[in-house]
């Protein structure tokens, strides 16, 4: 073993391998909501892709 | 990184996430013979603990780099885990899923690398004769999720077997986590899908276009990253890229 193994091992209680073992047997993660349809959102997507108002040209 | 002994559950899960992120980073940049292990218990301070428990949870995974390029852990890594696995050793009443994963860490952990031993086979058998008694493919593919960071072709032995023999399951597995946006479920089944193609099993399953999506929308967590990885990489190696 080299250095890296200290003699001060900290050892660990039941505690500590509980959390190990629930981090190993993590469950599922729960259902993912569907995204959310927001028009307020579209509203304003259209608003800032619609072209200007075409101007009259400029008479010589 | 602050972590503070003492609020062990987030700390060891911050700790899981940091360890992956360097591991990824090490895959990612091809620096495969840095001691990423024995970098993360010298800067970790009085963490040190929450790292080793970090060691513990990624199993084999954490000595990815090395597996991926087929050659032996760093000796310092290699001390990493050894001392893991004294300081959280496998214990009787241990789910079967650490038990797996504590043997298959400490065969990498010895100088030369030695074949998966009796305990290890042993454990392997455990876990697939009590996984079999989940008729339901769901349940299956949850625990078959769990034992992800043993989905090596040099390590997997009995558990890849019985994947290869029920790679349907591991599919549905996979799209159904997929529909769920569960995106950490999915990487891990995708770890066996990746290993089962490897190995020369027949499925209809593109899994490049899966990975590239996890990968970019996977909800970004460092382990996912890892997982997504890593598939990618026995991917690459069946089509001949490495």
């Amino acid at each position: 073993m080299s250095a890296l193994l200290v003699s001060s091992r900290p050892t660990t209680g039941t505690r500590e391998r509980a959390v190990v073992t629930a981090l190993i047997t993590e469950p599922e993660a729960p259902v993912s909501d569907a995204p959310a349809y927001a028009p307020q959102c579209l509203g304003a997507l259209l608003l800032m892709l619609s072209p200007k108002l075409p101007k009259e040209p400029k008479e010589r | 990184m602050s972590l503070v002994d003492g609020s062990e559950p987030a700390a060891y899960a911050a700790a899981v996430q940091d360890v992956a992120r360097r591991l990824h980073r090490t895959l990612y940049e091809g620096r495969h013979r840095e001691p990423v292990l024995a970098q993360s218990v010298r800067q970790a301070g009085r963490n040190r603990v929450s790292v080793l428990a970090a060691v513990r949870v990624l199993g084999p995974d954490a000595l990815a780099p090395a597996l991926l390029v087929g050659t032996s852990p760093h000796p310092e890594d290699r001390d990493v885990v050894a001392e893991t696995l004294l300081t959280f050793p496998p214990a009787r009443e241990d789910p079967v899923e650490a038990t797996c994963l504590a043997h298959a860490q400490q065969t990498l952990a010895e100088e030369p690398v030695r074949p998966a031993c009796e305990e290890a086979h042993a454990a392997q058998r455990s876990f697939v004769t009590e996984s079999e008694r989940d008729t339901d493919w769901c349940a299956w593919a949850e625990r078959m999720a769990r034992l992800s960071p043993l989905a090596w072709p040099t390590l997997a032995g009995q558990v890849a077997d019985r994947a290869r023999e029920r790679v349907a399951d591991v599919e549905r597995g996979l799209t159904r986590s997929m529909l769920r946006r569960d995106y950490a479920s999915a990487a891990r089944l995708a770890r066996w899908a990746a290993l089962t193609q490897a190995l020369g099993t027949r499925s209809g399953l593109e899994l490049e276009p899966l990975l590239r999506h996890l990968g970019e929308l996977g909800g970004g967590t460092a382990r996912v990253l890892l997982d997504v990885g890593i598939a990618r990489r026995l991917s690459a190696a069946r089509r001949g890229e490495q």
